[in-house]
């Protein structure tokens, strides 16, 4: 078997281990009509955004490091 | 690869900006009859509607520019109203309670129903919170609306005038 023919054998492979991890995934489109559990406060990336930025504050005063460690919004997916 | 992910932008971009399809080809209203959230009035049944032309608009109480929508939509009603617009809100609300206390806190000046089961945006093909349909007197959908923007606001307004003055004028 020629070094070229391993190589290939190789990349596909881990072509095949990539669409296998794809297709084990539990990922499910949620309706958009059915979003509201995840349009719950407690389900926003981040609950309390009044805190947060409080702490962030302080800790890029205290620490002079910048601040932008969290995201924003939550998941209703709403336009 | 750099040319595939521009590609990908210029080609996703649009479906994140636009509003939603003009329809050309205008489908006839799906099946769709749900209930009045005040339990003692009968059910909305849209194909009832026909010689009308309907605004269809799918919200939920946990939808935020849903209410910013509701001022648009009563405002609507009560220019168009009397010209032969009828504007129907269909709650997606899980608990009836939940869309009582948002119609407390928005009244909606237009009949709302609620499809707790989901039925109707399945039908529909609601892809997003909240969605409108502007359906012509013959009972078929000529517009779908995703979302609510106040940019969007005079270019809908002129989109319901103009489907009153084709019924008018004996439609196409």
């Amino acid at each position: 078997m020629s070094a070229f023919t391993r190589l290939a054998k190789r990349r596909m492979c881990g072509v095949a281990c990539v669409l296998t991890l794809f297709a084990c995934s539990g990922c499910a489109g949620v309706p958009a009509w059915e979003r509201g559990d995840l349009a719950r406060p407690e389900m926003a990336l981040e609950p309390q955004p009044g805190q947060r930025a409080l702490q962030e504050h302080v800790y890029s005063s205290r620490e002079a490091g910048a601040a932008g460690a969290t995201g924003q919004g939550g998941g209703c997916g709403c336009y | 690869m750099r040319f595939f992910s521009s590609l990908f932008l210029v080609c996703a971009t649009p479906l994140l900006v636009l509003p939603g399809p003009v329809l050309a080809e205008r489908p006839a209203l799906p099946p769709c009859a749900p209930a009045r959230i005040d339990a003692q009035a009968p059910a909305v049944d849209l194909h009832e509607l026909r010689g009308r032309v309907v605004l269809i608009d799918f919200w939920a109480s946990w939808c935020a520019p849903c209410a910013h929508a509701f001022g648009f939509l009563n405002a609507l009603q009560d220019e168009f109203g009397a010209r032969g617009l009828t504007v129907v809100g269909i709650s997606v609300d899980k608990d009836a309670a939940d869309a009582r206390r948002f119609l407390q806190r928005y009244p909606a000046s237009f009949p709302t129903a609620i499809d707790s089961g989901g039925e109707c945006p399945r039908a529909f093909g609601v892809k997003a919170m909240p969605s409108s349909y502007l359906v012509d007197r013959e009972g078929r959908v000529v517009e779908v609306h995703r979302g609510f923007r106040n940019g969007d606001v005079t270019e809908r307004r002129r989109a319901v005038m103009k489907l009153l003055d084709e019924a008018r004028g004996g439609g196409r």
